[in-house]
């Protein structure tokens, strides 16, 4: 699987429903789970975060927590 | 629980002596009636009994024939249901050189003085956000939460905003008040320009629903009316946080106000909106010197090994605290009102506390 960054898109619109609501995810680059899944399960860290196309850093947890738990 | 590789024929039989090790990044928090393994690199955890948190503490470095010699043999068959779960889960693995797989650093450093900030307006504010996000900048602040508890136009919006294209801050959350042009496709530029956006909650939405905009910015419309600080504080897995940085963070600091500053609805500057010590208004303060005051960071220091209740939950290092709303109005130590959580039942209950009771 390349790493480059222009294939991000590409790669998240592979992943699977659960690994589009891993988010806040600290860069959106893929990578397979090494069990033999065709599809990408999660994100994983790389150097392209700082690429124009990813801006995609997220604060590690949430600065608040307003949200009631019977809503998405 | 099944295991999706043989676990441990080599790991009491002839040969090298083997042992489990669970993989760096996962690890073990024992609570009064359950435990927990964090993994850390996936931003998950597995609940685990005692039991099994005793095996993988007390008992490292023993062989699985050990462990079950350890305990008289009574418990073979519960003890490889233990393995097979640990492999099943990829937890952790059999090594005969446990030595070169050494745990995780876990101290907490940041350059930042501060590394993330919440600012609040209604419709009577008057930030000067310039001046407020070059400030924190400055500071070196990361993340930024705008909360708005009354609606905005998209150019009020895109004003607040611009100022934080060319520095170095590098997430901004939204909290926004439904209005009809947040379905339109103007909003939608919008979060397609601002590239520092991470995600965007809804508020007083007409029905519920989740989104992706932009590169893949996900926002939430919620019906709920988020209209005042006094909203904040919920304590629930759904704001569970396993990472390395929030967990080597949380062992030693205040999990929620560690290096956080917040410029509430009136400009005034505090360590988070709900909380009632002003250090001054950002009219006529900076928030560099607010920093500098002696008390401002007296709370940083209050980590859940200190906090009743917390102190023995299996959650504490990856649960998000609140020192705003508290069981006990008169003890800064005591849990959350808005956890619900109870570690001697291991049950979830409706938060006892929904009233504000604020610190002194």
């Amino acid at each position: 699987m390349s790493d480059e960054p222009g294939d991000g898109q590409q790669l998240f619109d592979q992943l699977t429903d659960e690994g589009r609501e891993l988010v806040p995810a600290y860069y959106r680059l893929f990578e397979r789970r090494p069990a033999g899944s065709s599809l990408p399960q999660r994100l994983a860290s790389s150097a392209w975060y700082q690429a124009p196309t990813f801006a995609c850093y997220a604060f590690p947890k949430p600065i608040s927590r307003c949200r009631r738990h019977d809503e998405p | 629980m099944t295991s999706p590789e043989p676990a441990p024929a080599a790991a009491g039989g002839s040969g090298a002596r083997t042992t489990f090790s669970l993989f760096a990044c996962c690890i073990p928090v024992r609570g009064a009636r359950r435990s927990v393994i964090c993994d850390l690199q996936r931003g998950t955890y597995r609940l685990i009994p005692n039991g099994l948190y005793e095996i993988l503490t007390e008992h490292r470095g023993m062989t699985v024939d050990e462990i079950k010699a350890a305990y008289g043999n009574e418990y073979d068959a519960e003890i490889d249901g233990y393995f097979d779960f640990l492999l099943a889960h990829e937890l952790g693995f059999f090594t005969a050189e446990p030595e070169r797989f050494p745990p995780l650093d876990l101290e907490y450093h940041s350059p930042s003085r501060i590394t993330n900030a919440i600012i609040d307006l209604d419709g009577a504010s008057e930030h000067d956000f310039a001046a407020i996000f070059r400030q924190l900048d400055d500071l070196g602040c990361q993340a930024v939460e705008l909360r708005a508890f009354a609606p905005l136009r998209l150019d009020e919006l895109r004003d607040a905003l611009a100022p934080t294209r060319g520095g170095r801050l590098r997430a901004l959350d939204l909290v926004l008040a439904y209005t009809p042009e947040l379905d339109g496709p103007a909003f939608a530029e919008l979060v397609e320009a601002e590239r520092r956006l991470n995600s965007i909650t809804v508020h007083s939405s007409p029905a519920a629903r989740q989104t992706t905009m932009g590169r893949a910015v996900a926002v939430t419309y919620v019906q709920q009316a988020i209209d005042s600080p006094a909203c904040c504080g919920a304590v629930h897995p759904r704001y569970f946080a396993s990472n390395v940085e929030t967990f080597a963070e949380a062992r030693r600091f205040n999990s929620c106000l560690h290096r956080k500053i917040a410029v509430d609805a009136r400009g005034e500057i505090r360590n988070c909106p709900s909380l009632p010590k002003s250090y001054g208004n950002i009219r006529d303060t900076s928030l560099h010197s607010a920093v500098a005051q002696r008390d401002f960071s007296a709370l940083w220091a209050i980590n859940k090994d200190q906090i009743e209740v917390c102190k023995d939950c299996e959650f504490r290092y990856i649960c998000i605290d609140c020192r705003a709303y508290l069981t006990d109005a008169g003890d800064l130590y005591s849990k959350p009102a808005k956890c619900g959580y109870d570690p001697y039942t291991a049950e979830w209950h409706p938060p006892l506390g929904r009233t504000r009771k604020e610190v002194a």
